[in-house]
């Protein structure tokens, strides 16, 4: 030991490395606590400070712009209202406390109801995506446990309709959910929002539970409207941070239990889901990211907006080995792929445009582009900004100066090394 | 037969006292080859003695000289070598005198490892960039030409995130109104009258 000490160089360097790596764990574990502790603040402050608040802000968003309102109303849950609830402190944060537990519990309950209830309705989807907004109309047939059947039509276009049905084999790979609403994505959005359940309203005529999808901040991310009875999500409106409505999901029409499913031979559809190759999902996602990276993608594990890697396969298709990978904060949904080439100076369907620096073709929620000798195509349920910061977390199609040379040497030497792979 | 071996250094530093002294010279008296090893010693004490005064305008090489083993202590009388009572002389193993390349080795130095060390990690870290550098280059090829299949990826997407997949028909947005999602009463109601 005194040997060590009469070495000032060598002494600070032991004593840096034991002290650095403690110190960031420290702050790690210290940081992870204060943000948990800060949106359970922030949820009972809000709860105890704002009983009228929250009933107030609950319609006029539920409501939105002028002829939506009339399909949906809510109730503030009738528990923040309650005398004895505004005037106790402990007794707000008790009551806060239970809707987030509820809410949980809802959230998890309805991405159950989402494959085992047999249901058939008619869904409108709206989505402000990075080229502008889409509606469409979709015919949504789906037996508990088993098949579904949807059939979507552009809503700009019904008169001329060609319905685009897709058939999923419950035997193979079917909708985990509806909505977005799926087991998985449920225990991601836990982990990024606090789940409150909100009271009651109604979805076409139906009695409907709500819950948000609160940020760190206490502002809504989301608002979902389930089905009393079957917990079926029955509407979805997700809000960007600027308190914009980027989505809105919901039921026009809808019956439950077991009805006959659509026909359809009956009009000149194209029938999708028969060409679609088989896809065989990743144990890891990871492992299956670490491979890609060591072949030259350098993507993140984590992409901009919070967005964890929470699935992955990959599949053969006519264009070549393709690998999905999916990211997802629990609300916003990136589906990621990628496949070896580059794509052609002509691509009929796509506009092209420049997106975070990177030159890109658009074609609704979905964005190309090429870098590096590999294509990589995304499609996007998540704000602009959102996608905006996605693309620009994507390699760019450049030469890498001698850091990124290193940088993606250090990524192949760490492939090649990894004993899990 | 066996000698005085490492503890011949001890006596002719004057280190050996009592009984382990009186053996020592005990055994010098009767053992030719140890005492010509004791002369021998003691020769090479005295050069090195005369070479410490000729060199002794160099500070450097002075202090070195005279930095201490971590075994001695910086005053009082010699310690005793602890070794000599644990086995006499009849018990203690032969070991020849250190020979070769080993016996002409100078002692390190703390600062002479440390430069080692130092160096050794330099070439660690440059060969690893090295390779670094060496792997990160080269882009892939450039491929085949790709025109990614949209339907077939917006329906594992939706499969995925148990949405619904957006027609071919309307890959093109109609409308470019940022900032709503809401339907338009239009489509709402055009939307009612499907069956």
């Amino acid at each position: 030991m005194m040997s060590v000490l009469r070495r000032p160089v060598l002494f600070l360097s032991a004593a840096a490395t034991i002290a650095v790596p403690g110190a960031l764990a420290v702050l790690a574990v210290l940081g992870h606590g204060h943000a948990a502790r800060s949106a359970v603040e922030q949820a009972a402050s809000a709860a105890s400070t704002s009983g009228v608040g929250q009933a107030d802000m609950l319609p006029a968003a539920a409501g939105g712009p002028a002829g939506a309102g009339a399909a949906s109303t809510a109730q503030p849950a009738s528990g923040q209202l309650a005398p004895e609830v505004r005037g106790g402190a402990p007794a707000a944060a008790l009551a806060a406390a239970m809707n987030q537990v509820r809410g949980a519990q809802l959230l998890t309950a309805a991405a159950t109801a989402g494959t085992s209830a047999s249901y058939r309705g008619v869904e409108v989807i709206a989505n402000t995506t990075v080229g502008g907004t889409v509606t469409v109309m979709a015919t949504v047939w789906h037996r508990g446990g088993g098949r579904t059947v949807t059939q979507t039509s552009d809503t700009t276009a019904l008169a001329a309709s060609q319905p685009y049905i897709v058939s999923y084999d419950g035997d193979n790979r079917a909708p985990e959910g509806v909505f977005g609403v799926t087991r998985t994505l449920v225990r991601l959005l836990a982990t990024h929002y606090v789940a409150v359940y909100r009271g009651v309203g109604t979805v076409v005529g139906r009695p409907a539970l709500i819950v948000e999808a609160n940020r760190a901040d206490g502002s809504v991310a989301a608002r979902f409207w389930l089905d009393e009875r079957t917990m079926l999500p029955l509407r979805k409106d997700v809000y960007d941070t600027a308190d914009h409505l980027v989505s809105h999901d919901e039921f026009i029409q809808v019956r439950f239990g077991a009805l006959s499913a659509p026909t359809a031979a009956a009009s000149p559809a194209k029938v999708a889901g028969g060409a679609q190759p088989t896809w065989t999902a990743a144990s890891s996602p990871a492992t299956l990211l670490k491979q890609l990276n060591g072949q030259g993608c350098l993507l993140p594990g984590t992409l901009p907006g919070d967005l964890n890697l929470y699935a992955a396969a990959q599949a053969t298709t006519a264009s070549g080995r393709v690998v999905d990978l999916g990211f997802s904060d629990g609300l916003s949904a990136v589906s990621l792929f990628v496949q070896r080439g580059t794509l052609p100076g002509q691509l009929p369907g796509w506009q092209p445009a420049r997106l975070a620096g990177h030159t890109v073709y658009v074609a609704q929620h979905e964005i190309t582009l090429s870098a590096r000798g590999f294509v990589y195509t995304l499609v996007a349920d998540a704000p602009a900004a959102t996608v905006d910061g996605v693309v620009g977390s994507l390699p760019p199609d450049s030469r890498p100066g001698v850091l990124g040379r290193i940088s993606r040497g250090l990524v192949r030497l760490a492939t090649l090394a990894d004993p899990f792979k | 037969m066996t000698h005085l071996g490492t503890h011949l250094s001890a006596l002719v530093d004057g280190e050996l006292s009592g009984t382990d002294l009186d053996r020592a010279n005990a055994h010098l008296a009767t053992c030719e080859k140890c005492r010509g090893e004791a002369a021998a010693l003691r020769e090479l004490k005295t050069q090195l003695r005369v070479l410490v005064a000729d060199i002794g305008d160099d500070a450097l090489t002075s202090r070195l000289l005279a930095m201490p083993d971590e075994d001695s202590h910086p005053s009082g009388p010699p310690r005793p070598r602890p070794a000599f009572r644990a086995y006499s002389y009849q018990e203690a193993p032969d070991r020849p005198p250190r020979a070769g390349r080993e016996a002409r080795r100078p002692p390190r130095s703390p600062r002479h490892r440390y430069f080692v060390w130092s160096a050794v990690s330099l070439a660690v870290v440059g060969g690893l960039g090295a390779a670094a550098f060496g792997m990160g280059g080269g882009n892939p090829g450039p491929g085949p030409d790709v025109i990614p299949p949209a339907e077939v990826f917006n329906v594992e997407h939706a499969i995925t995130t148990g949405d619904v997949p957006l027609p071919e028909t309307s890959r093109v947005p109609k409308t470019k109104t940022p900032g709503t999602a809401y339907p338009s009463d239009t489509a709402r109601r055009a939307a009612q009258r499907q069956p």
